[in-house]
């Protein structure tokens, strides 16, 4: 044998040897799970949250901290989502098995539809430990004993805001009705300011309206005995009523759902806008000067038709995973409702995030702030308002819990058949049969 | 008692290790995932739970008889053929002007790479900012100017969403044709031109009879790969318009997605991305012959 084949034959051993090796370490690591057993001294929790505002980022970051100095064997991990694409995102997770341990402030009918899967723990030992939920929050998510989620926070989202400065210049009272509200509609449409601000865009915010407008029009979506009957007079109504509006609401509003439509009224672009509280910590944050010319009211609704609001609690829940480490997801949710972060929690974001636990509500350190205090008034209509408000997978008492609904907002039917009418000019009856066979497809899967 | 390898033999099974990584990798994320998802799209299952049974071709049948999918497919046409000549006119122009001594050569060609390189999400946000109706730069202009009344609704409407997308798609990517082009200019011999001059041939001239058939070959593979890769483009559509409105930006990786994600109709999902797949397939064998006649060459 040659020196050369020598040399050959040990690089080649020193070559084989470090392949094989390599291959070992890659199925060795490949095939562990990811949370060692051995030496792991801290476990992680992540959250889900859509409350993505600077100021509510900074309040998560001192709850966290907070909670993670009480508990240093839990580190919590906050990731942020838009509240259009969590439904998908979720179902992407939980099809790969790696589920967020917690979601925070979705739709009521994202918990609704994972409740029906299954997916999604009980919560009524947090629900306790807690103690002192206002009834009402933990109702909407309780299913025969089985707490599927807990309230985040109660959020009007369909209160109506109207400029009060530019009403009184044209001699208007704040519209009750859809007749009246359309002639200030137009009538406040002038000088480079649009009458109205309303979602048309392809998303969760278009969806949570229509079902509004066409409820407070007669009609529904899901009757109580679970038939579909989407397409009604009252959708027509609500569809007619909303193409209508739109020639008096920005170019953009095609595109519009939760942000563009709160933004184009704080920005002083529209005179009638719709959202939840936040309108007022965004103008006090955003554009002060128009900090005593708004207003909250009821949204209108047909001069012949139904009082109706759709508001929600916010949903917090626990998903169900293999890989969720559901203990010290329990325990962040009983801190998290802890007067002292709850409060900061609420403060990040005052009157759009407003209590479910009652010695919050009632708390000197809660109500001790600026917005909440100048605004006492509108903050008693937003009570107001969601005292006769309803979350969309428990319409009305008559119904049993829809958590189907969750797949029928995920699926944007009912913003698609918005926008038939009003991109694509369809009359809403065609546009309503489109949208109840699509609809009917869900119920029946 | 056997014989002993050769070290032929022991170097080609030394090399079968080596390579292996690569196999496995290969398996792994292209290999499974390809027979998975054909699999996948003969059977009904539901995204979250992932329970589902066979349906066999009915997947197929659905997809095919619904007008959402030929819809989705002409949008794909539209915005791949769109983007595809925008890039390649502005890749060529722009590779033309940078090839030219100019004094601020160097810095226009690292610049001219900046939309390629910038992130996605941060392109998207920019345009849309840049698209807004109440806000966007691009309105003030055209309501200062006096060119429109009233802001366009520029990602609302139709034809302006798809418009502005494929604007947006050849923005993006525009550089990629500069820089194969400009590699390509830079190859050609300059007494080509020189011998053309003195011919009495002028700029068009030598642009059509030297400078083009001099491209032509870098030119072909830069339109296939280019419209493969715009053909399953997803990220640009999905953050400009989500697919609308209602389903006029729709092209066929959306509609993966929307059966897929909020439909929850993993198998009709899996079904599209196959079709999708055969359509591409035809791109994939389009390049692999010109690209085995250019090696040739």
């Amino acid at each position: 044998m040659s020196k050369l084949d020598k040399k050959r034959i040990g690089r080649r051993a020193a070559l084989k040897t470090l392949g094989g090796g390599a291959a070992a370490a890659a199925f060795t690591l490949g095939g562990a799970p990811w949370n060692f057993a051995i030496g792991q001294s801290q476990r992680t929790v992540r959250i889900w949250t859509t409350q993505s505002a600077p100021a509510q980022i900074k309040v998560y970051d001192t709850i966290i901290k907070m909670f993670e100095a009480k508990n240093p064997k839990i580190k919590i991990a906050l990731e942020l989502v838009s509240d259009d694409d969590v439904f998908p995102k979720l179902t992407a997770a939980h099809a790969a098995g790696q589920p967020p341990e917690i979601c925070s402030n979705t739709n009521t009918y994202v918990p609704g539809a994972l409740h029906g899967r299954g997916l999604v723990e009980n919560m009524a030992d947090v629900a306790k430990a807690v103690g002192d939920f206002t009834p009402r929050s933990l109702e909407v998510y309780n299913e025969g004993g089985f707490q599927f989620s807990l309230g985040a926070a109660l959020t009007v989202i369909s209160a109506m805001w109207v400029r009060t400065d530019l009403f009184a210049a044209e001699g208007l009272d704040v519209p009750k009705h859809w007749d009246d509200y359309l002639v200030a509609a137009k009538k406040l449409t002038k000088r480079g300011v649009y009458g109205t601000a309303l979602p048309y865009g392809k998303g969760a915010f278009a969806n949570r309206m229509m079902d509004m407008f066409i409820r407070q029009a007669g009609g529904d979506i899901v009757a109580p005995d679970m038939s579909v009957v989407f397409d009604n007079p009252g959708t027509h109504r609500a569809l007619e009523f909303m193409a209508e509006a739109r020639a008096f609401a920005p170019p953009g509003a095609n595109n519009y759902s939760f942000g563009e439509t709160l933004n184009a009224f704080v920005s002083g672009a529209t005179a009638i806008g719709v959202y939840s509280g936040r309108t007022l910590s965004n103008i006090h944050a955003q554009n002060p000067s128009l900090k005593d010319k708004v207003k909250a009211a009821f949204y209108s609704y047909p001069r012949d038709g139904q009082r109706y609001w759709v508001c929600g609690y916010d949903a917090f829940f626990i998903n169900k995973g293999a890989k969720v480490n559901t203990d010290e997801a329990k325990i962040f949710a009983e801190f998290f409702y802890q007067p002292e972060p709850y409060t900061l929690f609420l403060h990040g974001a005052p009157a759009h995030n407003l209590p479910v636990v009652d010695k919050v509500a009632r708390s000197a350190t809660y109500n001790d702030n600026p917005v909440l205090n100048q605004h006492k008034a509108d903050i008693d209509t937003l009570m107001a308002i969601a005292a006769e408000g309803w979350v969309n997978i428990k319409p009305t008492a008559k119904h049993p819990f829809i958590f189907k609904m969750g797949d029928i907002y995920g699926s944007n039917i009912m913003a698609e058949v918005l926008q038939r009418v009003v991109v694509e000019k369809q009359t809403p009856k065609a546009a309503a049969a489109w949208g109840q066979d699509r609809i009917a497809e869900i119920m029946k899967a | 008692m056997a014989r002993p390898l050769t070290i032929e033999q022991r170097d080609s099974r030394l090399g079968v290790w080596l390579i292996a990584p690569s196999v496995l990798v290969f398996l792994c994320l292209i290999a499974y995932p390809l027979v998975d998802s054909v699999w996948m799209s003969f059977r009904q299952i539901n995204t979250i739970t992932l329970d589902g049974h066979y349906v066999g071709l009915r997947n197929y049948e659905e997809i095919i008889s619904s007008p959402d999918f030929w819809r989705s497919l002409i949008n794909n046409f539209i915005w791949t053929a769109g983007a595809l000549t925008l890039q390649v006119v502005a890749g060529i122009a722009i590779g033309l002007m940078l090839h030219q001594n100019v004094w601020c050569r160097s810095l226009a060609r690292g610049l001219i790479l900046f939309p390629y390189l910038l992130p996605m999400v941060v392109a998207v946000l920019v345009w849309k900012w840049l698209f807004n109706d109440l806000y966007g730069l691009l309105n003030a202009a055209l309501v200062h100017s006096g060119l429109v009344d009233f802001p366009v609704d520029w990602l609302g409407g139709m034809p302006s969403a798809m418009i502005s997308i494929i604007i947006v798609g050849a923005w993006k990517y525009f550089p990629f044709v500069v820089l194969t082009v400009l590699a390509r200019l830079q190859s050609i011999p300059e007494q080509l031109y020189e011998a053309a001059k003195i011919d009495g041939a002028g700029p068009l001239a030598r642009f059509v009879d030297i400078t083009l058939p001099q491209l032509r070959g870098v030119l072909v593979i830069v339109v296939l790969l280019r419209a493969i890769w715009d053909f399953k483009e997803f990220d640009l559509i999905y953050m400009m318009t989500g697919g609308g409105p209602v389903i006029s930006t729709q092209t066929l990786p959306l509609l993966v997605f929307k059966h897929a994600f909020p439909l929850q109709q993993l198998g009709k999902g899996a079904a599209v991305a196959v079709i999708m797949m055969l359509i591409m397939l035809v791109f994939m064998l389009g390049y692999l012959r010109l690209y085995g006649r250019e090696q040739d060459k």
